[in-house]
């Protein structure tokens, strides 16, 4: 056997950071060895996780860069293809000026890669840059830095362990973030309560003590009569509250108007079930509350996250161990990319600029009204991954000019001008920010195939092109070095220190000394007075309601064996064979009414467009109520591009929606 | 005796295994079973003692060897009769029919010093390489624990 070398990596799926060991053996990614030392999961990895090695040597990788012409793509140096995208971008800029650019980084990517980015469009005089974590957790963004001053994920994953109720609100970990419920299972082992809210019946769910199957949107009803509970009862945790907190005497009138019955009736869930979680939730000893897309993709997405911090504060359940706010992110550095300020309205380390930019959708808006000509796109899929597919798609087709810089021909990518070929994760060395703020370093393990190069490289090289007197560095321990500079956040997160870390670093870490952040707000909270706010909130209905012409409720969400667009899940084939092809949940009552039998290929519609899916009759969900996943195209273009107010999340959890056959 | 054994409550369907088994070995040796939207169990080859496989098959290709049923895959002529005779449905047929493969443990894995893939990367812990005595203490602290919490409710029991 030739020599094998180990490298540790960081996995490129979801926000857990788990670690694993690429098993190198002449220049190839051979295999995987488990980090067991690894604190995130002990080493174990995911379905997604174990196929992380298909997505390198790939038929499909993009190896040249690639110019259109004529309507099809041909292969170009390059020299060509940076000069096309600089040339393009300075037009622009000096026709329409600098809002008329728009950028998309990637929660895939590096911190280095996203600061880069978003420094290469603040420098050109924009704010118009974000990324997916608009279609997923802005409303935390935007809900916990209100509440706590702070929007991120008060305590490690492992902390679950120690909790004595675990209140799952929205989060299908199981499927989303499986190495999380080893630690749901060590607090059961305990005797931990377990309460898993959500409209299906997941696998999360199977886990659970209690379940609550509430009707999707109908969260604050649930959440405020659950506080109503526990004020009334004298459950509330009235020291925390006073040194700790302001605003308890309008949060305690308001939930008045939520006693358990309205809310059963808004929500689907009987008043004994209410009632009884928020008992056991508040006398817990330690709790922790983990929330997901079911709480924020809603246009009350703010207010959910709201109501979760109310929840958790009148409690006082945050600030030690085995309690807290979880928050769970999607992305392996959907925090990191918030963290480097790739974000319209904030800067690298969360301060506000003065004119905030355009969201994701609203580029998508601006973009199909004239106003964003040109569009930079790094490492993310919207046709795939925003709502109301088809308006993304006239969006994208009326800009004058777009490159997508990507690993594969995505089917954003398919309609780009210039497509740059990027490396994916093995082939590149940068940090890595999981869910619980732990910063992570991910070596490089393998080369890149053909051509492709860093996205710190081709960002560097552009940036050198359009503003050559500003410094991009463009190795990843350079970057990191000037982001220890400008983000304080990561001020002590030095190269030196975060690539012998092996379990990684918590941020805040202000110098080279600290160790370290893992739990928040154990003293004071990162606001002007250093208290929580409580803030009351309302119930509001979803925006898309049941009709006669679109009779069902359709919400979508995720499987074990995809990840988010499908991009790279769909191209490997260990997780395509799982599950080669949408489907669509249906109740047994509800397909019976519709002459459709297990199997059966179905057409979905929505106001917006459609879909064809084969029918997966299962209990999981109610009557009523059809679950499409969204990891395949199609899903997209049913949902509603309806946005929460301040944090502008489209509503995907909730649309209205027929099948088959049945009269419109 | 040695095995993988199972907590199946613990199993989440999330097919880790099936895909990490696919990796090490061209093809899954494991399958994870789900039942009725509830539950699931992953279940692999019991090396049963004595085995129905090995009595049926017709090359010598299945013998028992310090309590593990080894597959000779150079002797078998892919009859197909061991799948027919594991009452479990765990003998699998390869890919273009002509072989058959199962669940050896990761005996290659074995002789590196290095546990069984599905083992290390169950995210729930759900499979466990151990020797039987190990699985049942598990249980029985858990049995004592709960017996306990019943009949003196005001108990503190830390399982």
């Amino acid at each position: 056997m030739t020599k094998q070398t180990f490298v540790p990596t960081i996995c490129p799926y979801c926000g857990a950071g788990c670690a694993l060991n690429v098993v190198v053996e002449d220049g190839r990614a051979v295999g995987i060895e488990y980090a067991t030392e690894h604190p995130v999961g002990l080493g174990a990895l995911c379905a997604k996780g174990n196929a992380a090695l298909e997505v390198l040597d790939h038929p499909d990788r993009l190896t040249t860069p690639l110019i259109k012409e004529n309507g099809r793509f041909r292969e170009a140096t390059w020299e060509e293809a940076m000069e096309r995208v600089a040339a393009a971008l300075r037009s622009v800029h000096r026709a329409s000026g600098p809002d008329a650019l728009g950028f998309l980084a990637s929660a895939k990517c590096s911190n280095e890669e996203n600061y880069l980015f978003q420094k290469l469009a603040r420098s050109l005089g924009t704010n118009n840059v974000d990324h997916c974590a608009r279609l997923c957790h802005a409303p935390t963004v935007v809900g916990l830095a209100h509440s706590l001053g702070s929007a991120a994920m008060t305590n490690p994953l492992p902390d679950l362990a120690l909790a004595d109720c675990i209140l799952i609100v929205g989060s299908n970990l199981a499927a989303n973030h499986p190495v999380a419920a080893r630690w749901v299972w060590q607090a059961k082992d305990r005797g931990a309560t377990i309460i898993v809210v959500d409209p299906r019946l997941t696998s999360t769910a199977w886990m659970a003590d209690r379940f609550l199957q509430l009707r999707p949107g109908s969260d604050v009803a649930l959440l405020n009569a659950m506080m109503h509970v526990i004020i009334n009862e004298g459950l509330a945790d009235r020291d925390f509250i006073a040194r700790r907190t302001t605003g308890f005497e309008a949060l305690a009138r308001h939930v008045q108007d939520y006693p358990p019955a309205r809310a059963a009736a808004l929500t689907g869930v009987p008043e004994g079930e209410i009632v009884a979680a928020a008992r056991t939730y508040a006398t817990a000893p330690a709790a922790v509350l983990a929330y997901c897309m079911g709480i924020t993709q809603h246009t009350t997405g703010s207010d959910n996250v709201l109501a979760c911090a109310d929840l958790a504060l009148l409690c006082g359940q945050i600030g030690r161990p085995g309690t807290g706010l979880m928050p769970l992110r999607g992305q392996n550095n959907v925090q990191g990319a918030g963290d480097m300020g790739a974000l319209p309205n904030l800067l690298p380390g969360y301060r506000p600029v003065d004119a905030p930019g355009l969201t994701v959708v609203e580029m998508m808006h601006a973009a199909e009204a004239g106003d964003i000509r040109a569009m930079y796109i790094m490492g993310e899929n919207p046709i795939v991954s925003d709502p109301n597919s088809n308006q993304v798609r006239a969006a994208l087709d009326r800009l004058d000019f777009l490159v997508v810089q990507d690993i594969f021909l995505t089917e954003t990518a398919a309609l780009a001008d210039v497509v740059l070929p990027a490396a994916a994760w093995a082939e590149k060395s940068g940090s890595y920010t999981s869910t619980g703020r732990r910063v992570q370093w991910s070596r490089r393990a393998v080369d890149p195939p053909g051509q492709a190069r860093a996205d710190h490289r081709i960002i560097a090289d552009l940036a050198a092109r359009l503003l050559p007197d500003t410094p991009f560095p463009d190795s990843p321990t350079a970057i990191l070095a000037e982001i220890n500079r400008t983000v304080p956040l990561y001020a002590g997160i030095t190269p030196e220190r975060l690539l012998e870390a092996r379990e990684g670093i918590f941020w805040p870490c202000p110098t080279a000394e600290h160790p370290g952040t893992p739990i928040l707000h154990t003293e004071r909270f990162a606001t002007a007075d250093g208290r929580a706010r409580l803030e009351p909130v309302e119930y509001i209905a979803p925006t898309e309601r049941p009709d006669d012409s679109y009779p069902l409720v359709l919400t979508t969400g995720r499987l074990a064996v995809h990840h988010n667009s499908g991009s790279m899940t769909r191209r490997s084939p260990s997780l395509r064979a799982q599950v080669p092809a949408l489907f669509v949940e249906l109740h047994p009552v509800d397909a019976a009414r519709l002459g459709l039998a297990d199997g059966d290929s179905t057409t979905i519609r929505t106001v917006r467009g459609e879909t064809v899916a084969q029918v997966r009759i299962t209990d999981a969900v109610r009557e009523g109520l059809a679950f499409l996943p969204f990891h395949f195209e199609g899903t997209n273009r049913l949902t509603t591009d309806a946005l929460d107010p301040r944090a502008k999340i489209p509503e995907y959890k909730v649309a209205a929606c027929r099948i088959g056959d049945e009269a419109g | 005796m040695d095995a993988i054994y199972i907590h199946a409550e613990r199993c989440l369907d999330c097919r880790a295994c099936e895909v990490a088994c696919g990796r090490e070995h061209g093809a899954s040796n494991i399958i994870v079973v789900r039942v009725a939207d509830r539950f699931a169990a992953p279940l692999m080859c019991r090396h049963c003692d004595p085995a129905p496989c090995a009595a049926v098959c017709t090359a010598g290709a299945l013998t028992a060897d310090d309590g593990l049923i080894l597959l000779d895959a150079g002797r078998c002529t892919g009859c197909g009769l061991c799948l027919l005779a594991c009452p479990f449905g765990l003998m699998f047929p390869t890919a273009d029919g002509r072989a058959v493969h199962h669940c050896d443990l990761c005996a290659d894995r074995r002789d590196r010093g290095l546990a069984p893939v599905c083992v290390l990367t169950c995210p729930t812990a759900a499979l466990h390489r151990e020797k039987h005595e190990h699985f049942a203490k598990r249980l029985q602290r858990r049995a004592a624990a709960d017996i306990l919490r019943a009949q003196s409710p005001m108990m503190e029991v830390r399982r």
